[in-house]
């Protein structure tokens, strides 16, 4: 009988509001009748996929902009973005996801030329604590995780997640005995430790000592072969990044640091083999070693040149052998010091 | 039926210990150049599943990311045309994906071991409805497959059809661009598109559904089209040419004379198979065509397809001998992908710069490259001169790829030089030797180009002769049946032999060295601390 009097298609500022209002709805009322409950759920199954729908097109056509910047710039006006995380365990499946997606794009949006997402999440910075522990709860961890994930593209939102007690809670959630769940966490360490450059330098530097004590023990010698092999990976990255020069510095002068590397190095596992000696080089290139470090690599001199002489990648690599050619010359002509 | 399925999903999730000895492997199903799939019993739940385990250390940084994709995938799907993974952990460097067993195995499996020449039209129909539900939805979710075939359509017991394998699958929404293109060229060549494969432009949803037009193919016939063309004559070839060769042209043959198809499915393949994305249907829109109605249910599979059907670790043991020559194929590729039950067919690689779909036989005929200008030209229509000329095989795509990408790469570096940079680039017009003679004979060509392809094909030549040699030790274990010279097999093991040995003289020889060095350690901490 609807079918009769179709309502005209509704703008991208209804389905957003409508949208709010069911989500109110669901927040508020948890105990409401069972059937009724379920007609509102359904509808906002349907609101989050047309939602979707306007942000990303579908397979026939391309989101149009005008209608993405209308959606957005709704969305935030109100709180629409905690309720959406605040209710997502209460959603089926496929809402989950849509709903993730949704937020996920939203980061990405510009109304005039602003990030409006970032506004909002900067004035509402506390959601962070609710997506970062949801790598806690296996039900959520892919769904919170992925939203967390674009929300620190914005570099104010990763500043406060890695200045955050969550950050010390990563280094057991990569872990996890979940592989999709760990990998997510992997995921999000990563792009909190690489992107941005500044905020990265700054939180490496005041935070050291902890964060390359529970590096180390934690990830570095970690009995489980894909956390080792993904912390060497990124260790690696970050301090071959120019903006932490001094905290490589300081990497590359402790003897600790040293012993895990050249353990890391007798690895089975070639791709640990390898990322480790662009770790390694680093102690060995560093002009200024100092005497311990020296005193290590002198009386490891014929061992390391010998699994040097036949240490090289699957691939061919110019750059590794230039590195190589390097460490070996620097290691050769090493002179013992005394203290 | 989809509720129930969710349901069952979320308690799946939480029994399925993540923990290796809850499991008891029973057998081998399946195996790639990384990854086997067994057959096992979960002991906690006793239920059976199949477990593929991938080998993680010989995968590089990207294939990583790509497999924690796959995971998160495989977890966050939800439909009864799709198969999930119940749970995934590592177990020391290898990554076990616990799913459900598949009994009756993969399509190709089946065709490979009893309907060599295509299975009925009513049976295709069903299989293809069922899997074109299961990729709408992937469609809807924001997924591309990317390696849709038979091979990766797998069949349960009771007739119910999943489509699996996200080993290449890409999450579009993910990809940093918001238009709707990857570039990436993953898949496994004869069901790609040709947008794929001149993957100059990105390709999108629209390339799944040839892929599906090419398996609808697969299945009528009982292997891909253009499978049946001459083999090149690269080493490679000639190893497994002697196991499968004269095979194919007796298959050739009697698939011609098929003229049994429907014109509906030939109509509904025909459109799939549109030179023009943009014009094929999309899989909403295919599921409505005429081919899909009246279409029987699952149970007329398991009456007419699975009656008499060798059990799955049978036709594996069955094939354990072709197996060798599909791992070659598969290393040549590249291909981190497993099949459930990896065939026997032996797949030949040649260039194709389009596809012309022949509505009356069926069947889809090669456009090869006239020159070089069809193959740089982004231009599909340039292909459609027809040229078979068989001598312009490629033995492997993994070279040609390899060498568009560092040619693209050099044209950044070389911007406003005029040099002729596509005499290079055709090099793959006629295998691996005469590349060189070609790029010689080319006077105008900037020596620092040149040499930084040859290099290039160096670098993939030399991994050409790794794997060729990784095969050879593959057949030689066998050759004692199948080849006469048995002085040859001797030599060959006795060849295999020193190999080993070798390499266990290496292993002890970094054995020796790690323990020195530890030594040297301890004598360090033993001396600092006497410091003290």
């Amino acid at each position: 009988m609807k079918g009769l009097f179709k309502s005209k298609p509704k703008t991208p500022v209804d389905l957003v509001r409508q949208t709010r209002d069911l989500l109110i709805y669901v927040d508020h009322n948890p105990d409401s009748r069972e059937s009724k409950r379920e007609d509102k759920f359904a509808a906002l199954s349907k609101l989050l996929r047309e939602l979707k729908q306007i942000l990303y097109g579908n397979s026939e056509a391309e989101p149009v902009s005008e209608a993405c910047a209308q959606l957005t710039q709704e969305f935030f006006k109100e709180n629409t973005l905690r309720l959406v995380i605040v209710c997502l365990p209460k959603l089926n499946l496929e809402a989950r996801k849509d709903a993730t997606q949704i937020v996920a794009n939203l980061q990405r949006q510009q109304v005039q030329s602003r990030l409006i997402a970032c506004d909002y999440l900067e004035a509402n910075i506390d959601l962070m604590d609710i997506l970062a522990s949801g790598y806690e709860n296996p039900d959520m961890a892919l769904h919170y995780g992925a939203m967390l994930r674009e929300c620190i593209r914005h570099q104010s939102v990763a500043r406060y997640v890695l200045e955050s007690e969550h950050m010390k809670k990563f280094f057991d959630f990569i872990q996890l005995p979940n592989f999709d769940i760990a990998a997510d966490a992997a995921a999000t360490f990563k792009e909190l430790l690489t992107r941005h450059k500044s905020t990265v330098a700054e939180f490496l530097s005041k935070n050291y000592d902890w964060f390359f004590a529970e590096y180390n023990s934690k990830l570095l010698e970690s009995p489980n072969y894909i956390t080792r092999r993904q912390a060497i990976k990124l260790l690696g990255d970050m301090l071959l990044d120019r903006s932490n020069s001094a905290v490589m510095t300081r990497y590359a002068s402790s003897r600790d640091n040293l012993r895990i590397l050249m353990n890391l190095l007798r690895e089975s596992s070639k791709s640990i083999q390898i990322e480790a000696f662009h770790v390694f080089k680093l102690f060995a290139a560093n002009q200024n070693k100092p005497a311990d470090i020296v005193g290590i690599l002198v009386a490891n001199r014929s061992k390391l040149l010998r699994l040097f002489a036949d240490f090289k990648p699957d691939k061919e690599d110019e750059q590794f052998e230039a590195d190589k050619a390097q460490v070996v010359r620097e290691i050769a002509g090493l002179e013992p010091r005394d203290n | 039926m989809a509720h129930n399925d969710e349901q069952d999903r979320e308690t799946k999730r939480l029994h399925y210990p993540l923990d290796p000895n809850s499991y008891q492997i029973l057998q081998e199903i399946g195996r790639g150049c990384s990854a086997i799939v067994y057959k096992a019993l979960c002991t906690t739940t006793s239920t059976v599943v199949a477990i593929k385990s991938i080998d993680l250390d010989r995968s590089t940084t990207d294939d990583f990311d790509n497999i924690r994709r796959e995971a998160k995938t495989m977890s966050l799907l939800s439909h009864p045309n799709v198969l999930k993974a119940h749970c995934s952990f590592t177990v020391a460097s290898r990554l076990w994906v616990v799913m459900p067993f598949m009994s009756a195995g993969s399509l190709q499996s089946i065709i490979t071991s009893s309907f060599p020449n295509g299975i009925s039209e009513n049976c295709i129909s069903i299989i293809l409805k069922e899997t074109l539900m299961g990729l709408r939805y992937l469609h809807d979710q924001g997924h591309l497959h990317r390696d849709i075939k038979a091979g990766n359509i797998l069949m349960d017991s009771n007739g119910s059809i999943k489509l699996a394998d996200f080993g290449v699958s890409a999450f579009v929404y993910e990809s940093s661009s918001r238009c709707l293109m990857l570039k990436e060229i993953t898949g496994t060549p004869y069901w790609m598109a040709p947008e794929v494969i001149h993957s100059h432009n990105g390709y999108s949803y629209k390339a799944d559904i040839w892929s599906f037009g090419i398996t609808a193919l697969e299945l009528a016939h009982g292997r891909p089209p253009l499978s049946h063309l001459p083999f090149s004559e690269s080493l490679a070839m000639k190893i497994t040419k002697g196991i499968r060769f004269s095979h194919y042209q007796k298959e050739e043959e009697k698939v011609l004379k098929n003229t049994k198809l429907s014109k509906y499915f030939k109509d509904m393949v025909g459109l799939c198979l549109n030179q023009d994305p943009l014009k094929r249907p999309t899989a909403e829109k295919l599921l409505k065509h005429y081919f899909f109605k009246n279409c029987k249910g699952c149970d007329f599979l398991v009456k007419n397809l699975l009656q008499g059907l060798p059990s799955v670790e049978r036709r594996f043991k069955e094939t354990k001998f072709e197996r060798v020559g599909s791992m070659s194929k598969e290393q040549m590729e590249d291909d981190n992908d497993e099949e459930f039950l990896i065939g026997n067919d032996v797949k030949k690689i040649r260039r194709i710069s389009g596809w012309n779909f022949n509505v009356q036989a069926c069947e889809l005929d090669p456009v090869f490259p006239v020159g070089d200008t069809s193959y740089r030209s982004k231009s599909l229509d340039e292909g459609l001169h027809m040229n078979a000329n068989p001598q312009k095989d490629v033995f492997a795509k993994q070279i040609t790829f390899g060498e568009e990408s560092v040619i693209s790469e050099m044209r950044g570096e070389l911007d406003g030089n005029k040099v002729s940079l596509p005499n290079v680039v055709t090099i793959d017009g006629g295998g691996g030797e005469e590349e060189v003679d070609l790029v010689g004979g080319n006077s105008g060509v900037d020596r620092e180009v040149v040499v930084g392809s040859l290099m290039a094909l160096k670098r993939s030549l030399d991994d050409q002769k790794e794997k060729v040699v990784y095969m050879l030790s593959m057949v030689g274990a066998e050759e004692t049946i199948c080849s006469g010279g048995e002085h040859d097999s001797r030599e060959d093991s006795l060849m295999q032999m020193i190999e080993k040995l070798r390499i266990e003289l290496d292993n002890e020889k970094r054995k020796r060295s790690s323990l020195e060095m530890e030594l040297e350690f301890l004598k360090l901490h033993v001396t600092s601390n006497s410091d003290v």
